[in-house]
């Protein structure tokens, strides 16, 4: 396996070349890539939003965001710029301090859940033993927040839709984790590094979609419905609820919930594409390509050159899942609550244990073709 | 003492001091919303603990079990009763109340002396840190097989009992009759007889 | 002796992500102007003048799903050790699992029988 390049052990090398010790050349190593990483989720944000507006306008055949920036692509900065200024209102009635809190607890485990996310053979914060399970733990943080949020709000609106909140994302969780389940047995460990390392090899053929078919059509309606998108935003239906548990919110708090939900997308989408979609491998193996031109692919330019392929074909692939979420919403109408109950509890949910008893059996019978 | 165990002292400093504050403040605050929510701390701290124990996927176990799924059920449960009452105020409660914490502090003092008198057998086997899941998943189909399987039976015989005790359907005497979960006053309104007309 | 690797990586990324929503809510309290009046801070109800509070007794319903997650969560992570060590346990490992979701998806199916699914 191509190691690729190590930011990380150049990094600080150069910092002892320097004459640091190692312990404070590792210390400062430490901040950077999550700095970078939370930048990374900022500006994708932006991204997301920009994409929403545009993608919606383009589907109802309006023009869309165009004064702010070229083809109004700061659009969502402005938006954020004026969030900041609101003034912030806390319902005389409502419970201050659940009040404030609510929306942090939401937006940290989504943040924190990046850890994990792998650009490339080295290119990602850390690789836990625990990898994968960390995303399962941490989301399930999040109704904890809505119920929070809805409670203190102290409004019927935002109680209703908090409760709801929860309760789609707690039926939602099972079917999420079964068809990560899944996966996991192929790959032997719950590593992400793994987890894409072991669909390399024949390009996109390798990719567990072929393999996963259910569990990853699974994996998206359940990642959907925790996002809350359409057709799964009952929590904030506008026409039921005004806006669920998001009701009482103005200013940078209800900031907080919008970058939480466009975070969490993000997440998912890179979650589904390291999960089934190959992670950062090119779709031709890039080891074939290097053998067809007869370059090392241990030169630094190659390696180079392939680790911002990866970075770059992570990407895609994720913006590529976003596009499809956004077409979607504009494509299928709002399922009904008993509907969404019924779809996650009577369908997901035994189809999920099905797919996962069906990779198990498979696996003992061609363990080459599911990961041995 | 380097950086590394530094940090983890700190750690289980702040982690030890925020679940027992936490567990403190869910026994003693008196608004039960509080409480429950106290509790998801007291939980995550317990796991911040697993962490330093080299127990990383006990740690994320506790969180997406006691976190995202018990400690939401008791949280629905709170809320859908959660009507304000008032009592009566209860006289002499200070009796109830000295008679508890005494209790309290006499089992504190008992467990505290059992936990400092006991010689605990403390394993030197290296931890298996990273490897953890993979053996406690060999654990489980080896020597662990039959706990295993009853864990199965056992959570059934839960969920089964919890249906019917949440559905009462075998005490059919005891259901109260169902008031209205929501009830709206409705503004006394001025019969108007605007615009009808009985002319055709 | 702490064995487990990468986890000053997970603390460091805690503070940061924990100081996400302080930073913005702090940068946001420097800069908003002070709230309106009260009028501003009554609670929303359509425009219409708030009856009564919220925080009265709902229905029971989203009791249920959670209860029979509670058990589903449970056997989800027992799952997991079993999915990593699955290449080592072979074909008994396979039929010890497949025991393990049988019992349950007997308490899945008297649940759905018994109409603790249902939303209604």
């Amino acid at each position: 396996m191509n190691p690729g390049i190590d930011l990380q052990g150049s990094f600080v090398r150069a910092l002892i070349d320097l004459g640091l010790p190692s312990g404070v050349a590792k210390t400062v190593w430490l901040p950077l890539p999550m700095l970078l990483m939370l930048v990374v989720a900022t500006v994708s944000i932006f991204i997301c939003v920009w994409l929403e507006r545009k993608i919606s306008a383009g589907a109802q055949q309006r023009i869309g965001p165009e004064y702010v920036g070229p083809i109004g692509a700061l659009q969502a900065v402005a938006d954020g710029v004026k969030l900041i200024f609101k003034a912030d209102i806390t319902p005389a009635k409502s419970d201050p301090w659940l009040f404030a809190i609510g929306p942090a607890i939401v937006v940290i485990p989504v943040f924190l859940s990046f850890l994990i996310v792998p650009f490339g053979q080295n290119l990602v914060i850390t690789d836990l033993g625990i990898g994968i399970f960390l995303w399962i733990a941490l989301s399930s943080i999040a109704p904890i927040g809505f119920l929070m949020a809805g409670y203190s709000s102290n409004n019927k609106y935002s109680l209703l839709g908090g409760l709801r909140a929860a309760a789609q994302s707690i039926s939602y969780e099972i079917p999420l984790a079964l068809s990560v389940l899944a996966v996991v047995l192929m790959t032997n460990g719950l590593s992400t590094i793994d987890i894409v390392n072991q669909q390399s090899g024949y390009g996109f053929l390798g990719w567990n979609i072929w393999r996963q078919p259910v569990g990853f059509v699974i994996f998206w309606i359940s990642a959907l419905a925790e996002c809350e998108r359409l057709p799964f935003d009952l929590p904030e239906a506008e026409e039921e609820l005004v806006a669920g548990y998001q009701t009482e919110y103005t200013g940078m708090k209800f900031g907080l919930f919008y970058v939480g939900s466009y975070v969490n997308l993000m997440l998912s989408a890179l979650i589904v594409s390291v999960l089934y979609l190959g992670g950062w491998s090119f779709p031709i193996p890039v080891e074939t390509i290097t053998g067809l031109l007869g370059v090392s692919e241990s030169a630094p330019v190659v390696q180079l050159l392939s680790a911002s392929l990866g970075i770059v074909m992570t990407l895609i692939k994720a913006y590529l899942l976003v596009f499809l979420t956004i077409l979607l919403r504009w494509t299928v109408p709002r399922v009904r609550i008993d509907q969404l109950l019924d779809l996650g509890w009577k369908f997901l949910l035994p189809v999920s244990l099905v797919n996962l008893l069906l990779t198990a059996g498979l696996k003992l019978t061609f363990p080459f073709a599911f990961g041995g | 003492m380097n950086l590394a165990e530094g940090v983890q002292f700190v750690s289980l400093v702040i982690l030890g001091g925020l679940m027992i504050f936490s567990a403190l403040g869910v026994v003693l605050l008196s608004n039960i919303v509080y409480s429950a929510f106290l509790l998801a701390l007291t939980f995550i701290s317990v796991s911040g603990l697993y962490i330093l124990l080299n127990a990383g996927f006990v740690a994320a176990a506790q969180v997406l079990v006691y976190v995202g799924a018990v400690n939401v059920l008791i949280l629905f449960g709170i809320m859908l009763v959660n009507k304000v009452e008032v009592f009566s105020e209860v006289k002499n409660a200070w009796v109830g109340k000295a008679a508890t914490g005494a209790v309290c502090a006499g089992l504190f003092g008992l467990i505290g002396t059992m936990v400092t008198s006991h010689p605990w057998a403390i394993s030197t086997a290296p931890a298996a840190g990273d490897k953890a899941i993979e053996v406690i998943g060999q654990h489980f189909f080896s020597d662990f097989l039959l706990p295993f399987e009853l864990a199965s039976i056992l959570l059934l015989v839960a969920l089964v009992g919890a249906i019917v005790l949440a559905r009462r359907e075998f005490l059919p005497d005891l259901v109260a009759p169902q008031q209205e979960a929501l009830t709206l006053p409705e503004r006394p309104r001025e019969l108007v007889a605007a615009g009808v007309r009985d002319e055709d | 002796m702490f064995v487990l690797s990468g986890y000053e990586y997970f603390l460091g990324f805690l503070i940061i992500s924990s100081l996400v929503p302080v930073v913005a809510l702090g940068a946001s309290k420097l800069l908003r102007p002070a709230s309106a009046g009260p009028a501003s801070r009554t609670t929303y109800e359509s425009g219409c003048e708030p009856i009564g509070g919220a925080w009265i007794q709902f229905n029971i319903r989203y009791y249920m799903f959670a209860l029979v997650f509670v058990i589903f969560d449970v056997e989800t992570v027992f799952l997991y050790p079993w999915a990593v060590a699955f290449h080592k346990l072979g074909l008994l490992g396979f039929v010890e699992a497949l025991i393990f979701i049988a019992i349950l998806v007997v308490g899945l199916v008297y649940a759905w029988r018994k109409g603790a699914l249902e939303w209604s």
